[in-house]
């Protein structure tokens, strides 16, 4: 059985992937370390800025 | 089938003297462990804690004035001594006192026990809602998404800090550029369109004329300094010979005094001087060979030259001033090749400078030839040089300025560059981590969110099961209704509230009966386990209803055994002796319930657990056991058959002779069973387990218990001679007589008695294999039927 929070880990980073905010890669990332409570602020920071440097990147090479 | 736990064993700890092993029967969900008070059962629920939870149970409750850990040893026993074991089936674990707490073996797979206890009711219901908050928060809480939803508070705070730095940078820049822009007169379309276009100047003249004035500058200065240092020196040179001339005159003087006293015999004296001075036995001239007293030819050596010591001193004075004044010329011709050098340099460097500066001297080269040649005699490149530097010296003042006007406009350009250059770059950081704001916010709205959401449904359902629960135990008594929420803006505050009549949303706590909290509190904690149970959790409930009414306790069983399905097992332990006496007398099933009996306790024995006889069964165990007691069988067997005609009178609302304690005896009962009644009255079960249900008319049955019921008080209760007079095998056939009886109202599965009425037809024992009819008194109404239990 998950834990409450294995739980809600699991619900928001199904609402990040919704939200259209964050990648796989960046999931895969942030789904341990929210379990486990780990995260710090510039963890987060660093999360998004890269999700959106790959993002940014792709939309690039596309071009 | 659901994890069950088959055995507890203790020693050392706590009330547990001596060891003590509980076997539970794991065919049975329910375990009912009677004691009264200091009989041992927190004792028990605390060995669940330690071993499953790592916790010391009770006496984390209480202020001790030390650590809970020193009391978890019994009386006079170390913690060394302390040890439970657990077994479910063939899974064993052992737990005993650990330098940190209690220590378990193997490691994991225990049971998932979760243990409710009196206080931890107070602390549901009763208690503040924060400390309320404290008692559920494990429930509730998500503590590591707590943790990352701070972190992430933190820096969407931080990234916010940052992007307004950076507005305020780029704000600053503007500000910067708008002030370079003013004070250039606005020119241009905008002040970032000038500062743009000034920012992408080139400034390669400018810079190449900075170095050249530079170069000039410092030319300029050395010829400067250079001349005046040749000043200096030619005039210290003419000092010099000022003082030699003088020193001459004054030699001249005094030679002219002393004709013959020349300088030349000055030496040539002293060097004779010397001479004799180093030969004590001379005794002839070396010049004339003629005897010479060597004595008196030094004496008079020395008066002679003494004679000449002013002569002497002024030909060393001159000798001096000559040398200075060769040192003086010396430096002067050094310094005036030096000069005449630097003006050589200046003069190149000018003859080719295009600065309209330097052009508007309008310089006449041809004035200054030996000044760009070195082969010139040096008195004349100084005359030109000297010439030269007049002529140009004017211009280094405007040399000057227009190097401190030209860097200026460097300095200009450069501060326009850097404030373009801060804007474009803080107006890009600033995007960015605008971007990245919006990224962290939306991250954190729905961080949020989900938590909110995920506690909030976890206290809607807690409430909805809880006023499913509370309902089944208090029907149609308008209480209930209870709603958990956490208050808006406070953290760690768990609200709820509830009905009373018709009236909601009041605090349960003033309005509600202990009791009805109690109930409420247990149906709080059953629906948290519910919610959150695993395949292993067992529910402990230890010696948490105090007293509730007989309605109220069956229905409280009646859920316990609902609820038990829920669950590998639930243990209850009770000081209550009603709930223990409803399977004495069966009206709780022993086919679904162990009841363990708790007795006496003792320092020297610790716990003591007993056998749990129902009445019937100790009825039986009296007449089958080889040293028959007559006495006790007569009074087992009257007892017994006093219970089940108070059934069944109440069953059919029998009419007996009232008195004024409301009590009846024996012989009152046996009259209620009239013979309108006795002529419907029926059993309907299975005649072996399994097969199809047979009709039995239970008058015969019960005449044949009531016929002897005055062996009861004969033999089992009073003195008188009759006694004497009934023979052992009455007695046994009274007693096998109630045998009957009960074997024809109490299940053979289930061991109840047919309390329950789902049909409407009948009354049924708890699993449905026995049927009693009819419903109701031989033509009463329907509506006057008894309650049915649960």
């Amino acid at each position: 059985m998950s834990t409450p929070d294995e739980v809600v880990a699991e619900r928001i980073i199904e609402k990040l992937r919704e939200a259209g905010i964050i990648s796989e890669t960046g999931i895969k990332k942030l789904y341990p370390n929210l379990v486990a409570g780990k995260l710090k602020a510039e963890d987060w920071k660093f999360i998004f800025e890269t999700c959106r440097a790959d993002a940014e990147d792709g939309h690039a090479s596309q071009d | 089938m659901p994890l069950r736990i088959s055995k507890l064993t203790m020693s050392g700890f706590r009330g547990a003297t001596a060891p003590t092993t509980i076997e539970f029967d794991t065919t049975k969900p329910v375990v009912l462990i009677f004691g009264e008070n200091g009989t041992g059962k927190s004792t028990i629920a605390d060995a669940f804690d330690f071993i499953c939870n790592r916790s010391f149970g009770s006496l984390e409750n209480y202020s001790l004035g030390e650590p809970a850990k020193k009391h978890v040893a019994s009386l006079g026993r170390s913690s060394a001594d302390v040890s439970v074991t657990l077994e479910s089936g063939a899974q064993k674990w052992t737990a005993r006192m650990g330098k940190d707490g209690p220590t378990v073996n193997p490691l994991a797979g225990q049971p998932d026990v979760r243990i409710l206890r009196r206080r931890t009711i107070l602390s549901l219901i009763e208690t503040q809602p924060r400390q309320r908050f404290e008692a559920l928060k494990t429930f509730i809480v998500v503590p590591n998404i707590e943790k990352c939803e701070a972190a992430l508070r933190d820096a969407v705070n931080a990234t916010n800090t940052s992007v307004n730095d950076l507005v305020r940078a780029t704000v600053q820049a503007t500000d910067e550029l708008m002030k370079l822009w003013k004070a250039e007169g606005a020119p241009g379309a905008s002040a970032l369109a000038w500062a743009t276009a000034e920012a992408n100047k080139d400034l390669s003249q400018l810079w190449a004329n900075l170095t050249l004035i530079g170069s000039l500058l410092q030319n300029y200065q050395d010829v400067e300094t250079t001349l005046t240092a040749l000043d200096l020196a030619l005039a210290e040179q003419h000092t010099a010979l000022q003082a030699l001339e003088a020193t001459q005159a004054r030699q001249q003087k005094v030679e002219a005094l002393a004709v013959q006293q020349t300088a030349r015999l000055l030496s040539l004296l002293r060097d004779a001087e010397a001479y004799i001075a180093a030969r004590n036995t001379l005794t002839k001239c070396p010049v004339c060979e003629q005897d010479v007293d060597a004595r008196a030819l030094a004496r008079r050596l020395g008066e002679r030259i003494g004679e000449m010591r002013d002569l002497a001193t002024m030909a060393a004075a001159t000798e001096a001033a000559q040398r200075q004044m060769d040192s003086k010329q010396i430096v002067a011709d050094k310094i005036r090749r030096e000069f005449c050098q630097k003006a050589g340099l200046l003069a190149a460097s000018l003859k080719v400078c295009l600065l309209p500066e330097i052009a508007a001297l309008k310089l006449d080269w041809l004035r200054f030839p030996a000044l760009l040649d070195p082969a010139q005699p040096a008195h004349v490149s100084e005359q030109q040089a000297r010439a030269f530097w007049a002529a140009i010296s004017r211009s280094h003042q405007t040399l000057e300025e227009r190097r401190i006007a030209d860097q200026k406009s460097v300095h200009q350009h450069n501060a326009i560059a850097g404030q373009i250059g801060t804007l474009r770059e803080k107006q890009g950081l600033a995007v960015a981590q605008q971007k990245l704001l919006a990224d962290l916010k939306a991250a954190l709205d729905i961080v949020m969110q989900q938590r909110k959401d995920y506690i909030e449904e976890i206290l809607t359902s807690i409430s909805t099961e809880v006023q499913a629960l509370y309902s089944r135990l208090h029907p149609d008594e308008r209480i209930g209704r209870v709603k958990f929420f956490l208050k808006p803006n406070a953290i760690g505050s768990l609200e709820f509230d509830a009905q009373f009549q018709d009236v909601i949303r009041l605090p349960p706590q003033a309005y509600y009966s202990e009791s009805h909290l109690d109930t409420l509190g247990i149906c709080v904690f059953l629906a948290l386990t519910k919610y959150f149970k695993t395949d292993n959790t067992v529910v402990v409930l230890d010696d948490v209803l105090t007293s509730v009414d007989g309605p109220h306790l069956d229905r409280f069983m009646a859920l316990l055994h609902d609820q038990a399905k829920q669950f590998g097992q639930v243990i209850v332990t009770t000081h209550y002796r009603p709930w223990r006496d409803r399977y004495r007398w069966a009206k709780g099933s022993v086919a679904s319930t162990q009841v363990i009996e708790l007795g006496p306790w003792s320092l020297e024995s610790g716990l003591q657990t007993g056998e749990f006889l129902t009445a019937v069964d100790e009825l039986k165990m009296a007449l089958t056991t080889s040293r028959f007691d007559r006495q006790v069988t007569a009074s087992k067997a009257g007892i017994v058959l006093e219970s089940l005609l108070d059934f069944i009178t109440l069953k059919y609302r029998c009419a007996i002779p009232r008195n004024a304690r409301n009590e009846y005896t024996l012989g009152d009962l046996v009259g209620g069973i009239d013979a309108k009644l006795g002529k419907e009255l029926r059993c309907r079960k299975p005649t072996i387990a399994g097969g199809s249900k047979t009709d039995v008319l239970l008058k015969p049955v019960f005449d044949a218990a009531t016929e002897s019921q005055w062996i009861r008080n004969s033999v089992g209760c009073h003195f008188n001679t009759v006694d004497s007079e009934v023979c052992d095998s009455e007695v046994k056939d009274f007693g096998r007589a109630v045998i009957n009886l009960s074997a024809h109202l109490i299940c053979d599965s289930c061991k109840t008695l047919p309390t329950r009425r789902p049909a409407g037809l009948f009354w049924q024992c708890k699993c449905g294999q026995l049927e009693v009819y009819p419903l109701v008194y031989p033509g009463a109404d329907l509506h006057t039927v008894d309650d049915e239990d649960f």
